[in-house]
C-alpha cells in the first residue's frame, strides 16, 4: 500500500509475467516443488512454476513482475542459479509450445521405414502399418521375420530412417 | 509420485483426489499451481485446482 496524491490509500499493483530461473541440470522439478512451497506459505504472489519436460536446467515462474519478490523467493533455494535475463518479460506466447507438447508420434507417417531403438526388436528394421496417436503407439512389420506379424510399440522407440513420401 | 492419466494431477495416493481418475507413473514434466484463478499458464492448460500437475502422461 502507498499514499497516492490525494493523501488516499492505494494497492501497487504490478502486471502479469513470466521469468526465466537456472537451475541445477536436474534438479528442475525439485526446484519447481520447493520454490512453490515457499511462495505459498510467504505469499508472493507467484500463480505457478513450470517445469517443461524438454527444458533442462531452467524453470519458469509466473507471477507479478516484481524483481524483489523473485529474488526473495529464490534466495537460499538450493539448486536454484538465478533469474535469467532480470527484468525482461516472457509472454504466455513464448512458452505455449511447453504446455502442448507434440505427441511423439507426429513426425512418423505410414509407410516410413524405422529403426526400433529400444525393447526386444532393439536394432530391426520396420516399416510403419498404423499410427495411433492417442495411444503414442505405431504398430510396425519387421523386415528380418520369417512370418510378417505385425508389432505394436510406443512412438518413441523408433528412429525414422526413411519417410514415405521421400521414396 | 503418480500423474491421473484424466487430468494429470500429481499424488501420492492410489487413486486421483481430484476426479479418481486412473493413475499412472509414465509422466514427463511438471505445473506447480498456486493460484489457479490468477495463472494464465493454469487457465491455457484449463486447470481449475492448485497443486502439482504432469505436462504429459501416457
Ligand atoms: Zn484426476
Amino acid at each position: 500500500m502507498k499514499k497516492n496524491i490525494l493523501g488516499d490509500f492505494e494497492e501497487v499493483t504490478f502486471p502479469h509475467t513470466i521469468f526465466a530461473l537456472k537451475t541445477a541440470l536436474g534438479h528442475e522439478k525439485t526446484v519447481a516443488e520447493n520454490l512453490g512451497h515457499k511462495a505459498k506459505r510467504k505469499g508472493n504472489n507467484i500463480y505457478a512454476i513450470l517445469s517443461p519436460m524438454n527444458l533442462r536446467g531452467y524453470v519458469l515462474l509466473e507471477g507479478e513482475k516484481n524483481l524483489k519478490a523473485v529474488e526473495e523467493l529464490i534466495k537460499g533455494v538450493q539448486y536454484v542459479r538465478g533469474i535469467v535475463g532480470g527484468e525482461r518479460d516472457i509472454d504466455l506466447k513464448e512458452i505455449e509450445h511447453y504446455l502442448a507438447p507434440k505427441p511423439i508420434v507426429a513426425d512418423i507417417t505410414e509407410g516410413d521405414i524405422v529403426e526400433i531403438i529400444n525393447g526386444p526388436f532393439k536394432g530391426e528394421k520396420a516399416r510403419v502399418k498404423q499410427i495411433d496417436t492417442g495411444k503414442e503407439e505405431i504398430t510396425v512389420e519387421l523386415f528380418e521375420a520369417m512370418v510378417s506379424i505385425p508389432v505394436t510399440i510406443k512412438g518413441d522407440s523408433v528412429r525414422v530412417l526413411e519417410k514415405e513420401e521421400n521414396r | 509420485m503418480l500423474a491421473c492419466k484424466k487430468c494429470m494431477f500429481l499424488t501420492e495416493e492410489e487413486k486421483c483426489p481430484l476426479c479418481s481418475g486412473e493413475l499412472s507413473k509414465e509422466w514427463q514434466g511438471m505445473l506447480v499451481v498456486i493460484d489457479h484463478t490468477s495463472s494464465d499458464i493454469a487457465e491455457h492448460m484449463g486447470i481449475k485446482a492448485n497443486g502439482r500437475f504432469a505436462l504429459k502422461v501416457r
